[in-house]
């Protein structure tokens, strides 16, 4: 009997005790998930396809000390993918974009946002997001990007609600600054986040 | 509320949000008589717009047969045991254990009459308590999670207890000194 019916977490048991298939099953349930994760983290596809082994890798050795409970097998999954990301951005192996350049990365000559259809305008704002300082990028991505909510991606990050949500407007703040600075400050003189305890 | 009280509800709201009532009608108040604001929120909201369009752009990696079976290569790769996955974190314990009793021993073995070292005991003791890399390890990520196990340690000044932390590949990482 195939394990394509069981639920995330009896699927870790299982690849816990050497279940061949149930890890082939997690796998392409939650390949996609991860994937994109990666590939926006990265910006670097071969790069995001490495990561993708290594975080399935990295399952079976992980599985026999995943708590079901504790949180979603999906979280789990993100959890560790984001360390990976962040052993390869140690290794100076991303973007070679300096992280905290700031206001002087990616000023577009043109207003992207307001002209979304074109595909430079797409990439402007990929490159953008990649460029983020990591634990903005990390936000934008989970809650933007994979449109989990506050709590799932607090949960992924181990991190409280409030951390995200600030550092999601931060890094949504970092992204407008980048791609229309003018603009930016022409419409909002506000701060665009507030700390959030 | 101010603009700058708003900002983040006036996000969430461009976002797509459900807000909840009250916070709803304040940032549908402000943004009918805040220019800035509302210039604010259409701009995030076509930024809501734009990223949507990027998640479903991005190009991700395949996820076919091929790399599925060198997935499961690995899968059935053979790793060690876990009685050996034991001993090494039973070696690796023992030996952060002499480490912090190495340590230990010198720090209890300071000469008391040198005036300099007794006055800056305390600041000692505060440093003492923070984690020790071990040596031949890397440090754990700070975004890591790792599990603190606290040890004694029979010493000749009586027992000294201390918390080794453990990474989530089940080595010893780095030591403290408790008490």
């Amino acid at each position: 009997m195939g394990t394509d019916h069981l639920p995330d977490d009896l699927l870790i048991a299982r690849i816990a005790k050497g279940d061949r298939d149930a890890f082939a099953d997690l796998y392409r349930r939650h390949h996609t998930a991860i994937a994109r994760f990666a590939a926006h983290m990265c910006g670097s596809l071969p790069l995001a396809e490495d990561i993708v082994h290594e975080v399935f890798v990295a399952v079976i050795d992980s599985a026999p000390r995943y708590r079901p409970g504790e949180t979603d097998a999906k979280l789990w999954l993100f959890g560790i993918a984001r360390n990976h990301v962040r052993r390869a951005r140690a290794k100076r192996v991303m973007s070679p974009i300096d992280e905290e350049s700031g206001d002087r990365a990616f000023t577009v000559d043109v207003d992207p946002v307001g002209d979304i259809d074109r595909r430079r305008h797409l990439d402007a704002l990929n490159r953008a997001v990649v460029s983020l300082p990591v634990r903005y990028r990390e936000a934008v991505v989970l809650c933007d990007l994979q449109e989990q909510s506050y709590a799932d991606a607090a949960a992924a990050l181990g991190c409280a609600i409030g951390t995200i949500r600030s550092r999601l407007h931060r890094g949504r703040a970092l992204l407008a600054r980048r791609l229309c600075p003018e603009r930016t400050e022409r419409a909002c003189p506000v701060p665009v986040t507030r700390t959030i305890p | 509320m101010t603009c700058r009280q708003l900002t983040p509800d006036i996000i969430d709201h461009a976002r797509g949000l459900a807000l909840d009532p009250p916070g709803q009608r304040a940032v549908v108040d402000h943004l009918a008589s805040c220019a800035a604001c509302a210039a604010m929120f259409e701009h995030q909201r076509a930024m809501s717009r734009a990223l949507r369009r990027l998640a479903g752009d991005t190009p991700i990696p395949a996820g076919d047969d091929i790399r599925l079976q060198k997935v499961l290569s690995a899968f059935d790769a053979p790793r060690p045991s876990a009685s050996r996955i034991k001993l090494a974190v039973e070696l690796s314990l023992a030996a952060s254990v002499l480490i912090v009793a190495g340590l230990s021993v010198s720090w209890k073995s300071e000469p008391p009459a040198r005036a300099p070292q007794a006055a800056t005991a305390p600041a000692a003791a505060a440093n003492a308590r923070d984690f020790i890399v071990l040596p031949g390890v890397e440090a754990l990520p700070e975004f890591e999670h790792g599990q603190v196990i606290q040890v004694d340690i029979p010493s000749a000044a009586g027992v000294v207890r201390a918390e080794v932390l453990i990474g989530q590949d089940g080595l010893a990482r780095a030591a403290r000194l408790v008490q």
